[in-house]
């Protein structure tokens, strides 16, 4: 089995089968950060597509010295979620979600799948004092503002940056060699 | 060693929380600053580490076979840039194709495609909608590889101070027909790039929209075809 800067070398290639290989392994993480983000299976869907069209096409600008593929996919599909949220205006719904379910996984019906990553990420976020796990937690999935989170929380704007800063290096510390 | 506020601006930027002129600053500094690169890098590993916590999701597995049935061929990077000699090359083809049989039209695309200077040009013809004489048409050309195309367009009124004309690419991967902006008559044609990428065209529409145009359409369709 390749590993994945592997496949992102044979994809630079135009190697198809590599790139059913990446997606295989990527979409379900992808879509779950997407869906999450957005919370609408469509709009995630077109995302992931858009997403992994981008990949194909753009793979050579992958620099393995930057970061992980999935880092380097991961903050694309996330970037690409949140352009999408602000653009249809809805902003504001995706906030009340992401403050209030900082940590919860949707089902909706549907069977969530668990996996040994996702539950250990949860617990170091769990660890984190409530105030940096909620500006982490915001920073990540609802595409607000320094500014918008400072007032959602109604803490000041030096303190949600603060909280930021330690609320990451605390989750790095936490991660371990995740 | 990094000070607090050089790490705290490092754990804004992973987020995307730095804005402007910040920014650019920040990407500059961290370029120049090989610590503060591998700070970074660091940090967006852990970041990005937080998808994990929202659950996988499988998405439909036709998802996964649209995918494929999209991926193309990687072009080669030495491939000389020839959309523009192409493009010339089209509308060449469509200056006198108003007056053509489509059959015609569509002959000189085979003959053009066998030499493969246009094998990546599709041409659509658009038919008016509307009662009235004469008759408005439309020719398009689009290039699916570049996402851009010119559409050319004859016998169609001036529309109202108020409003535009603007045309939509109908793609069957979206819902709603995809948005390629408004277009103006001064000389008859107008380059267009859709505001969302285009896998399919598979027919193109022009409506009469409010000046400046409409995010979906509302306005009536006045030419359609594919």
């Amino acid at each position: 089995m390749s590993d994945d800067s592997e496949l992102l070398e044979r994809i630079k290639a135009g190697d198809e089968s590599a790139f059913s290989e990446f997606y295989d392994r990527m979409a379900p993480l992808l879509f779950g950060l997407v869906f999450k983000i957005l919370n609408d299976a469509r709009e995630a869907e077109d995302v992931i597509q858009e997403g992994f069209l981008m990949v194909w096409k753009k793979a050579a600008s992958y620099d393995s010295a930057r970061s992980s593929p999935s880092t380097w996919v991961t903050m694309i599909f996330r970037h690409k979620a949140i352009d999408r949220l602000r653009a249809r205006e809805r902003r504001s719904r995706g906030m009340e979600r992401a403050a209030l379910e900082p940590t919860a996984c949707h089902d909706e019906g549907e069977a969530v799948l668990q996996n040994e990553v996702g539950a250990a990420v949860r617990a170091a976020l769990e660890r984190l004092p409530g105030e940096q796990r909620d500006a982490i937690v915001a920073a990540f999935f609802s595409g607000m503002t320094q500014l918008e989170i400072s007032e959602k929380t109604g803490a000041p704007l030096g303190t949600v940056k603060a909280r930021i800063r330690r609320g990451l290096l605390k989750l790095r510390e936490h991660l371990g060699g995740l | 060693m990094m000070d607090e506020q050089l790490e705290e601006r490092a754990s804004l930027y992973v987020f995307g929380l730095l804005e402007g002129e910040e920014a650019r600053r920040f990407e500059e500094e961290r370029r120049s600053n090989p610590e503060l690169a591998r700070f970074v890098a660091e940090m967006e590993e852990t970041a990005a580490s937080l998808a994990h916590a929202a659950g996988p999701r499988t998405p439909p597995p036709e998802l996964k076979a649209r995918l494929l049935g999209q991926i193309q061929p990687v072009v080669p990077a030495r491939r000389p840039d020839w959309l523009p000699w192409a493009l010339a090359a089209c509308l060449a083809l469509l200056a006198g194709g108003f007056g053509m049989e489509c059959s015609r039209l569509q002959r000189q695309l085979e003959a053009a495609r066998e030499q493969d200077e246009l094998s990546q040009i599709r041409i659509a013809t658009l038919d008016s909608m509307v009662q009235g004489s004469p008759k408005g048409v439309a020719v398009v050309a689009w290039d699916g590889a570049r996402q851009e195309g010119i559409i050319k367009v004859q016998n169609m009124p001036r529309p109202k101070a108020d409003q535009d004309y603007q045309l939509w690419v109908f793609d069957p991967q979206y819902r709603l027909p995809v948005n390629a902006g408004v277009f103006h008559l001064e000389d008859g044609r107008a380059s267009f790039k859709p505001q969302q990428p285009v896998h399919s065209a598979d027919k193109f529409a022009v409506t009469l929209e409010r000046k400046g145009g409409e995010p979906q359409h509302k306005g009536p369709v006045v030419l359609l075809g594919n």
